[in-house]
């Protein structure tokens, strides 16, 4: 995979909720000595020069934790997903009313001189309604000073991770980008967040809904002329090569940053980030699936360090049920027996791969604290047995002739799996387990999109019945359900309720399932419950979720990412080594938080 | 030929690299071996050429290799050789409306990109057939060998061998393939062997760049996934697996070349030595 295509994936993803009270700015204290150059790729995506500065363009060219900056960034606890570093958000309390009162940083500063205040934030969530990352349940915004403002819940709704989610939004300054804004968002979005059932409000809301899709087009498309920046860096300049970010004199926290540039270098796979990193050129770079020859070159290099912390993403195969035959039980639980999930790590990501031991939805390293040893034992492990592959075949009326798989309906069985061109990974593991399945009887053959973005768009189009996919993101669990059972499968949460559609949905699993010993289960409801869940109920609900997809196997999951980093001492020290949470997060939060200082 | 050895090696050269892409296949099962346990192992007698990044031997991959890519080069210059060398002495030869006609049509196929028309069609129709791969390359490179067939056409058309074809009345399939084909044959082989050269650059090429689907086992995936996801550039590991399809190519460039040579001595007796 590319550098992190799951980071953004894990940072688009609404991080989940246990309880939450207060926050206070934390971090560090210490000053940081005045640096140099610091070097890094973006995580996020390659540069594209022309792309707009404008962090809701999908090529956008401005840089997460740099020049753009969050409320807060999830500290990533498998324990409360809620918690979360403090970035634009000073503190914020939980009302009773389940709203969230935010306090921005006294001094944030746009990089123009302004104060960055409620307005701003207020903007920049309208914004998120039509790029429809605003959290599930949000209902209004209220100003109630110049640095508070208070997000307010849709009546009668829970939602245990509307702390993350409020803070996980992306800040961009109302004088910029609230020209592009309708003087009546906010009367839209009301509409468009109508959860009744009165037939004038519904169309009304469909309207509504359909209004801010066009206009968050719209919004991607704007180009700022200049880069306004409330972060630690502002872009000064960018070509093909490389992006140059200045310090942003106006930081709030500006004594904690050490470099005084940031050069983002391009890439355009994760070969050319392998050559920056053996050539000792980066001071840090995200997680890049690489195989143990390249990682072995790289910590040959001066001052190269390989930094390890636990990764809530996991890849997968993924089926598109509708495609025959996949949308057969037994045939996805036959591929799971023959797919040798320990030698397809071993070939597609040896370095920072764990093969996965539990098909549950969610990763191995948190499925004993949500699931009883009991409940684990029970599940079935699908370990390697092609002997039971052809057995279950054969009840679901699959025979054999000449070495040769032919189904049900007579015609030869034959298997395309696909991946994306620059992701090393899963083109070597899917080239393994074409090898594999093609020695089994399923001639399978490996094919490759160019990039991640047609990938994206042929798999909602229903074009591939076998692909590659990530699941398991967390460390909410209802994040890693919604993979499975969320809007790629068809099922929408609306304030709180559940709507299943065809819009969206290329899994096309069936909504409900009878398992054995638990009875009926509807996935898709239960996910979205899961959000409003908490203690033995959720517990309740993940199990049932969990042996769901360990007796249907909508996705069969092949390993779990390890977060892989490299950093480079050559210029800079004390890097967040150890603070798990904080790894996850970019360099860019680390600095907020106090980390990397100058040699 | 035989009394200068660097044309006989070319023709060895190619003809081991076509006994190569004829019985390879059939010598390794169709499913080539893995082996998660000998992910790049070194050079061996097991592996003569080591292993890739499944622990496939690189020998049996550059073998079964082969047919793709020889097969799809032969196919991409013969179809450009004939659709070439057909418009070119029509237009040349006929001239007028003909000509006209021809020879817009020649500039229209000289306007398209080839390569990116391949990327294009690759978004429909997924090449793992060397047919279908040298059909199209060939479809897209006959135009600059029409415009120079044409030009020798309209200069030996008024052969006085030509004329007197004409004074006798014989058909125009027969002066066409008979009398002005033979005079233009050892240009129109040379181009045969370029065009091949072409076509070979041409198709590892998309496929080293991975902008083809890498579906079908040939030279260039195996260069894509050496340096793309082996890291061959940065980790001597994975040399072999780079340099075996690319020494490949080079030989069986060199080998092409230096039977052009030898065509073009055996179509032209001055360019032989006593």
């Amino acid at each position: 995979m590319h550098t992190s295509v799951w980071k953004k994936a894990l940072a688009l993803a609404a991080i989940a909720p246990m309880l939450l009270a207060a926050c206070s700015s934390g971090g560090k204290t210490a000053s940081a000595a005045s640096g140099g150059i610091f070097t890094t790729v973006n995580e996020a995506h390659p540069i594209t020069a022309g792309a707009p500065m404008n962090p809701f363009n999908a090529s956008g060219n401005t840089f997460d934790s740099y020049d753009q900056v969050e409320l807060g960034y999830s500290e990533y606890s498998a324990t409360n997903p809620n918690a979360t570093f403090p970035a634009l958000a000073a503190s914020w309390s939980l009302g009773k009313n389940g709203s969230l009162t935010v306090h921005l940083q006294p001094k944030a500063r746009w990089s123009n001189g302004a104060p960055v205040t409620a307005t701003d934030v207020k903007d920049s969530a309208a914004i998120a309604f039509t790029q429809g990352t605003q959290p599930s349940n949000l209902a209004s915004v209220t100003i109630l000073g110049k640095k508070e403002i208070r997000f307010n819940t849709i009546p009668g709704s829970t939602n245990q991770l509307f702390t993350s989610q409020v803070l996980a939004t992306t800040v961009v300054p109302a004088s910029v980008y609230g020209k592009e804004l309708p003087s009546n968002i906010w009367t839209t979005i009301t509409a468009a967040t109508y959860t009744g059932s009165n037939p004038t409000k519904v169309a009304a809301a469909k309207k509504a809904q359909a209004s801010l899709t066009t206009l968050g087009k719209k919004i991607a498309a704007f180009a700022p002329s200049k880069d306004v920046s409330a972060g630690p860096f502002v872009l000064a300049r960018l070509n093909p090569g490389e992006a140059l970010l200045t310090a942003n004199p106006d930081f709030w926290a500006r004594s904690r940053i050490a470099p005084k540039e940031v050069v983002m270098r391009n890439y355009t796979g994760n070969q050319q980030i392998w050559n920056y990193l053996i050539a000792g050129q980066l001071d840090a770079a995200p997680y890049t699936a690489m195989p143990t020859n390249v990682l072995h070159e790289i910590l040959h290099t001066a001052g190269n360090k390989e930094v390890k912390s636990p990764a809530y993403v996991a890849a997968s195969l993924a089926f598109d049920e509708k495609d025959y035959p996949y949308g057969i039980t037994a045939v996805r639980q036959a591929l799971a027996y023959v797919l040798n999930r320990k030698q397809i790590t071993t070939v597609g990501e040896s370095v920072s791969g764990q093969p996965v031991r539990y098909q549950t939805g969610i990763i191995d390293a948190i499925a004993p604290k949500w699931l009883s040893h009991q409940e684990l034992s029970s599940l079935n492990p699908y370990n390697l047995d092609p002997a039971k592959a052809a057995t279950l075949l054969k009840s679901a009326h699959f025979t054999k002739k000449g070495g040769q798989w032919y189904m049900p309906n007579g015609k030869p069985w034959s298997m395309s799996i696909e991946s994306v061109s620059g992701f090393s990974d899963w083109i070597a593991a899917g080239k393994f387990m074409a090898s594999e399945l093609s020695s089994f009887g399923i001639p399978t053959t490996e094919s490759i999109a160019p990039d991640y973005a047609t990938y994206l768009a042929n798999l909602a189009k229903g074009a591939y019945p076998v692909g590659f996919w990530l699941t398991a993101l967390g460390p909410s669990v209802a994040d890693a359900f919604d993979r499975i059972w969320g809007p790629n499968d068809g099922f929408v949460a609306v304030g709180n309720k559940v709507q299943h559609s065809s819009a969206g949905n290329w899994m096309n699993t069936p909504t409900s399932y009878h398992l054995p010993v638990i009875g009926t289960v509807q996935p898709g409801t239960l996910t979205a419950d899961l959000t409003a869940l908490t203690g033995s109920a959720a517990k309740a609900a993940v199990a049932k979720l969990a042996a769901a997809e360990n007796a249907e196997l909508p996705v069969i999951s092949l390993w779990d990412y390890v977060n892989v980093q490299f950093v480079n001492d050559k210029h800079f020290t004390d890097w967040p080594i150890g603070q798990a949470g904080l790894l996850n997060d970019p360099p860019g939060v680390w600095m907020m938080q106090g980390y990397v200082h100058a040699k | 030929m035989l009394r200068t050895p660097g044309r006989v090696a070319g023709v060895v050269i190619i003809v081991g690299f076509a006994v190569m892409g004829l019985i390879g296949p059939w010598i390794y099962p169709h499913n080539l071996p893995v082996n998660a346990n000998a992910i790049y192992a070194g050079p061996s007698l097991a592996h003569p050429l080591g292993t890739d990044f499944e622990g496939t031997d690189v020998l049996a991959l550059l073998v079964t290799g082969a047919r793709y890519v020889l097969l799809s080069a032969l196919i991409a210059g013969l179809v450009a050789v004939v659709v070439g060398t057909t418009i070119g002495l029509v237009a040349g030869y006929l001239r007028g409306l003909t000509d006209l006609g021809l020879s817009r049509f020649t500039d229209f196929a000289l306007t398209v990109p080839g390569i990116p028309l391949l990327v294009v069609l690759s978004t429909v129709y997924r090449f793992t057939s060397p047919y279908m791969m040298g059909v199209v390359l060939g479809l897209t490179g006959w135009g600059g060998l029409a415009r120079a067939v044409r030009s020798q056409a309209l200069s030996l058309r008024e052969r006085p061998y030509l004329e007197a074809a004409r004074g006798l009345g014989l058909p125009l399939r027969h002066i066409l393939w008979r009398e002005l084909l033979p005079n233009i044959a050892p240009y129109v082989a040379m181009n045969l062997l370029l065009a091949v050269i072409g076509s070979i650059y041409a198709e590892t090429g998309l496929f080293f760049l991975g902008v083809l689907p890498a579906q079908v086992n040939n030279w260039g995936v195996m260069l894509n996934l050496a340096v793309f996801s082996a890291g061959a550039i940065g980790s001597p590991q994975a040399l072999t697996y780079l340099l075996a399809p690319l020494v490949s190519i080079l030989l069986l460039t060199l080998g092409i070349v230096l039977l052009l040579d030898a065509v073009d001595e055996i179509f032209n007796p001055r360019l032989r030595t006593l």
